[in-house]
C-alpha cells in the first residue's frame, strides 16, 4: 500500500449493523472523507446520519465491512488486525460525555491511566499528565488531588480531554467536544484544539452540531446524512448553500440566520456572510443602498 | 427584587421594560396588591460537598424568590455552582446551612419530600438519564403511578402532558429511538404529568443540535403560557434572552439579577462574568456604530431584522420630505 497523502482516507465505506438479521440497518453508505496531516475537519449530521459510525472506524472500534479506511497509512481491515493497538495508541477518539467515563477516584491518576496501561515509566507519565493538566487548563499543583466527584461537568470535560492528549496521540477524534460548556470554556477549548492542530500539526477529525464552531474551527468539514456524504467543502461554501441548509436543518450562527431572513425578505446581499464583522459590513451597505 | 415579576403576569408586555422604567412598573404593580406568595424562596443558603478537611464549598449565602409564573434563567461559569443551586431547589441537595422553602414547606421536612419533588420537577442534562420506560406513555406515566395517582386521572395527565409537549404521535413509540430534543420533551412532559408549578431546567439543552434547543425553548414558551414557574440552567446566551429575569453566579455567589436587556447591554460588566452578548446584539451594536440611527440594544434575530427594516422606512420616508 502506498504511502498516501492523507492523515486519514476513508472510501466508499458502508456498514450495516446486525447483518443478515431482520434488524439489519444500513448505517453508512458509500461514505468517503479524507483529512491531511494537520488539518482541522468537521463532521456535521444529526442524529442518525451515521457521523457516530463513522468515527468508530477511525481507530478500529468498527472494521469495514465493504470500502477501505487508511490512517497514518496502515489500512485498517479484519486482515491487518495486528495494527490495531499502533492505531489505538496515534488515533483518540473523545467520546460524547466523556465526563461518564471517568472512573477513577482522583484527577491526575485518571488522566495517567492511560499512559500507565502502556507501560511508559513513571517519571515521564507524571511529565505527560503535568503537560496535559497545563494544556487543557488544569492547574497540575491545585487540582491533581481533587476528587472527580468535586469537580463540574466542564472541569470533567477537560479531565477526559487531558487524558487523551497524555498518550500524545497524532490524530484526535472529538465528538461533541463543547456539548454543555459554559461560553467561555467553550471558547477556551475550542482555542486550545486549534493549537492542537495549528501548532503541535496533530490532526483534528471533530463531530459537532455547532456551525458556530465549525467556523471558529474547521479548515474544511462533510455534512452526512442518512449514512451518506450530502455535500463537502470549506465554511463559506456551505455556509452560502441556502437550500443545503434548510434541507438538512443545519443549525447555522445566528448572523447567517439573518442574512437569509433579509434575503427572503427580498434585500439583496450576499449569501455567502458570515459572522459578525462581515455581517456589520454588509447591513451598512445594504442601509445605504435602500436609501440610496 | 421583584423585577421580572410584571412581565410575566403580563405576556402581552414583552416589550415593556424598554419603555417603561422599570421601578415604575413595580410601584404600580404593588399599589394593585396582587403581590402573591414565592414559590420558592432561598434564604442565606451556603452549600459544601464533603466534610472537614475534603469540604469542597460550592454555595455562599445565596437569596432567591421566584413568583408563581415566572421564568428565570441561571448563568454562570461552569463550577460556578448554578447545577448544585438547582438541586437544592425541591430537596434533591440539602442546605448546609440556611433554608430553602417551597409554598412554604421547607425542604429538610423529610415527611414533604414526595409533595416538594412534585411541586418542583427537574429536568436535567441528560435525557437518557431520566428516561426508564420501554413506551413512551408509560415513561410519562410512572411519576404519577409511583405517587398512587387512580388511573382514570393518570390517562388524563399522559395526554395533557403529550399535547403540551407536542409528542402525541410518539405515544406507543420506544423513547430510546427519538432524537435528543424528542426525549428531552418526553422528559418534561414526565415531569409535567406530577402538576409541578416549577420546573427546573439544569442544561437541558445543552446537548442538544439548535433544532433540539428550539423544540425546548419553545415547550418551555408553551409551559409559560401556562403558568408553570420556570427556572433554567443555561450556556446558551440566545435563550436567556427569552427569560423574565437572569441571575449571574459566580464563584458561588449571586453577583447579579436584572432582565436580560441590562444584562447584555452592560457590555463592561458582562465582560467581567465572563460572558458574551449573543450575536445578533454584537452585530446591533457594530451596525449602530456607524449608523446612530439604528437601535444598539436589539437581542434577537427578529428584533434585528425589525429594526433594520425601521431604520429603511424611516430614511426613505426622510428622503420623500427631502426631495
Amino acid at each position: 500500500m502506498s504511502l498516501s497523502e492523507f492523515a486519514v482516507q476513508v472510501e466508499q465505506l458502508s456498514h450495516t449493523y446486525m447483518k443478515g438479521t431482520p434488524f439489519q440497518q444500513e448505517a453508512l453508505h458509500d461514505v468517503y472523507f479524507h483529512a491531511k496531516p494537520g488539518e482541522c475537519v468537521a463532521i456535521i449530521g444529526h442524529t442518525g446520519s451515521g457521523k457516530s459510525t463513522l468515527i468508530q472506524h477511525l481507530n478500529g472500534l468498527l472494521l469495514p465491512q465493504t470500502g477501505q479506511v487508511n490512517v497514518l497509512g496502515l489500512e485498517l481491515s479484519e486482515s491487518n488486525r495486528c495494527a490495531l493497538p499502533e492505531i489505538r495508541r496515534q488515533v483518540v477518539v473523545l467520546f460524547q460525555q466523556p465526563e461518564d467515563q471517568l472512573f477513577e477516584k482522583y484527577v491526575a491518576d485518571d488522566i495517567a491511566y492511560g499512559p500507565l496501561q502502556y507501560g511508559l515509566p513513571k517519571k515521564e507519565v507524571i511529565q505527560r499528565v503535568k503537560h496535559a493538566m497545563d494544556f487543557v487548563g488544569l492547574p497540575f499543583e491545585t487540582m491533581r488531588n481533587r476528587p472527580i466527584y468535586a469537580l463540574s461537568g466542564g472541569q470533567k470535560r477537560k479531565v477526559a480531554l487531558a487524558g487523551l492528549l497524555a498518550l500524545d496521540p497524532q490524530v484526535i477524534v472529538l465528538d461533541e467536544p463543547t456539548a454543555g460548556l459554559d461560553p467561555t470554556s467553550r471558547q477556551e477549548l475550542l482555542y486550545k484544539i486549534k493549537r492542537l492542530s495549528r501548532d503541535e500539526g496533530r490532526t483534528i477529525i471533530f463531530v459537532t452540531h455547532s456551525m458556530e464552531e465549525v467556523s471558529l474551527l474547521a479548515d474544511r468539514e462533510y455534512v452526512l446524512a442518512g449514512g451518506s456524504n450530502v455535500a463537502d467543502g470549506t465554511t463559506r461554501e456551505i455556509f452560502a448553500n441556502r437550500e443545503l441548509i434548510h434541507r438538512y436543518r443545519i443549525g447555522t450562527p445566528q448572523s447567517v440566520e439573518l442574512v437569509h431572513t433579509l434575503i427572503v425578505n427580498g434585500y439583496d446581499m450576499n449569501s455567502s456572510t458570515f459572522g459578525v464583522e462581515e455581517t456589520v459590513a454588509e447591513v451598512r451597505k445594504l442601509l445605504r443602498q435602500e436609501v440610496g | 427584587m421583584l423585577t421580572g415579576r410584571p412581565e410575566t403576569l403580563f405576556p402581552s408586555w414583552g416589550m415593556a421594560s424598554f419603555f417603561v422604567p422599570e421601578s415604575t412598573v413595580v410601584d404600580h404593580f404593588e399599589k394593585e396588591g396582587i403581590y402573591v406568595d414565592p414559590i420558592i424562596r432561598v434564604e442565606r443558603v451556603s452549600f459544601h460537598y464533603g466534610e472537614s478537611e475534603e469540604r469542597i464549598p460550592v454555595l455562599y449565602d445565596v437569596d432567591f424568590e421566584l413568583a408563581q409564573g415566572e421564568a428565570v434563567a441561571i448563568v454562570g461559569h461552569n463550577g460556578s455552582g448554578k447545577s448544585t443551586f438547582a438541586k437544592l431547589l425541591n430537596g434533591l441537595l440539602l442546605p448546609s446551612s440556611g433554608e430553602v422553602w417551597v409554598s412554604g414547606t421547607n425542604t429538610k421536612n423529610v415527611q414533604a419530600r414526595e409533595r416538594l419533588r412534585s411541586a418542583v420537577g427537574i429536568v436535567f442534562q441528560h435525557p437518557d438519564n431520566q428516561l426508564v420506560e420501554t413506551i413512551v406513555e408509560d415513561d410519562i406515566a410512572f411519576g404519577p403511578e409511583n405517587i398512587g395517582v387512580p388511573q382514570d386521572e393518570i390517562r388524563r395527565r399522559v395526554d395533557e402532558a403529550l399535547e403540551v409537549v407536542g409528542m402525541m404521535a410518539f405515544r406507543e413509540r420506544p423513547p430510546h429511538r427519538l432524537s435528543g430534543g424528542q426525549k428531552q420533551r418526553i422528559a418534561i412532559a414526565g415531569v409535567l404529568a406530577m402538576q409541578p408549578s416549577c420546573i427546573v431546567f439544569d442544561e437541558s439543552t445543552s446537548m442538544l443540535d439548535t433544532d433540539g434547543r428550539r423544540e425546548v425553548m419553545e415547550v418551555i414558551q408553551q409551559l409559560r403560557n401556562q403558568g408553570v414557574a420556570i427556572v433554567s440552567v443555561t450556556h446558551h446566551m440566545e435563550e436567556v434572552v427569552h427569560f423574565d429575569r437572569v441571575i449571574v453566579f459566580q464563584e458561588g455567589r449571586i453577583v447579579r439579577e436584572c432582565t436580560p436587556r441590562q444584562l447584555f447591554t452592560n457590555h463592561e460588566q458582562l465582560a467581567a462574568y465572563y460572558l458574551e452578548p449573543p450575536e445578533m446584539h454584537r452585530i446591533a451594536v457594530g451596525v449602530h456604530r456607524h449608523e446612530e440611527l439604528f437601535r444598539s440594544d436589539r437581542l434577537t434575530v427578529s428584533e434585528v431584522v425589525d429594526e433594520f427594516e425601521h431604520v429603511v422606512r424611516w430614511q426613505q420616508r426622510k428622503e420623500a420630505l427631502s426631495s
